[in-house]
């Protein structure tokens, strides 16, 4: 007896159960089953009548069911009559099921937490990306034209311009607004100095 | 026909059953009132309420109510509660608690 149920729990034919169940994971029912069930594996039998919500991962329906259903996959075989409301993710009716209900095609419980996730990656990303242009690419080419210039002025200069923008615009433009002859006469200063 | 009713080891129920023709198993947990012709109480079940059967077998914990024409009570099974019984079987090591008397 005990193996022939294997690891289900079962409302035999002719038996009626009206009440709560817990710590459900597989229940078979071929009887009449009043309750709200959370389980990974609900199976109605030809027999079966199940009155009441279920939240379940797989649900195969070959008898009656009437209430509000969530369920990851449904399988109605061709003897299956539902009423009520079911959300599903996938559904597979057979040749004469009867379907009496309203159907909700429902990603929530898959989307929520993706989708936290993915926008946690996103911004992660995003900010990865920031840091890489703003600060550690201009760091890379600095080091690599110190190395290659191998001269400390040079390297001061190629500094601000690629790493900062917005800090040596203004310089650039202060430069600009003293005019071309100031300009030159530096110029030609570090020129020079560096020669 | 041969199936059974069967409320599985680690399961949590609540509530009322009528079992019909069909024997019930209770292998875990069930709180309220079982009406069948066959109830078996295994080792790792639980029981408590009232439970009305014809034939009853006691493996594991009963607190309640029982009504029925024969009683098994194995060794490992328990009871605590009133028991009326027309037929009464208790097997050494069992540990029943509380009155027993004649259904009729």
């Amino acid at each position: 007896m005990d193996n022939a149920t294997g690891n289900k729990a079962i409302i035999a034919v002719g038996a009626h159960f009206k009440g709560q169940v817990k710590n459900a994971y597989a229940i078979e029912i071929n009887g009449t089953v009043e309750a709200d069930l959370k389980a990974e594996k609900v199976t109605i039998g030809t027999t079966g009548k199940f009155v009441g919500a279920i939240n379940a991962d797989l649900v195969v329906i070959s008898g009656h069911y009437d209430g509000n259903m969530e369920a990851g996959s449904i399988w109605a075989t061709a003897t299956a009559h539902i009423a009520g409301k079911i959300q599903y993710k996938t559904l597979q009716m057979d040749r004469g099921a009867a379907l009496n209900c309203r159907v909700v095609h429902n990603w929530k419980p898959e989307k929520l937490p993706s989708k936290n996730v993915s926008d946690k990656l996103d911004a992660g990303k995003k900010d990865i990306c920031l840091l890489d242009e703003v600060v550690a690419e201009p760091e890379v080419v600095i080091s690599e034209t110190a190395l290659k210039n191998e001269t400390p002025i040079k390297m001061l200069k190629t500094k601000p311009e690629s790493a900062v923008k917005k800090v040596k615009q203004p310089a650039r433009k202060r430069l600009g607004i003293f005019g071309f002859a100031s300009k030159s006469f530096e110029l030609d200063d570090e020129s020079r100095d560096k020669s | 026909m041969d199936e059974v009713t069967y409320i599985i080891n680690g399961i949590d129920v609540e509530g009322v059953l009528e079992g019909g023709v069909s024997p019930v198993v209770v292998d875990g947990k069930f709180t309220g009132e079982i009406n069948a012709e066959q109830v078996t109480l295994s080792e790792h079940g639980v029981f408590k309420g009232k439970l009305f059967a014809s034939q009853v077998e006691i493996s594991g914990h009963f607190n309640g109510e029982l009504v029925c024409d024969a009683l098994n009570v194995t060794a490992t099974g328990k009871i605590d509660g009133s028991v009326k019984a027309d037929s009464l079987s208790v097997d050494l090591g069992a540990e029943v608690m509380g009155s027993i008397s004649r259904a009729k």
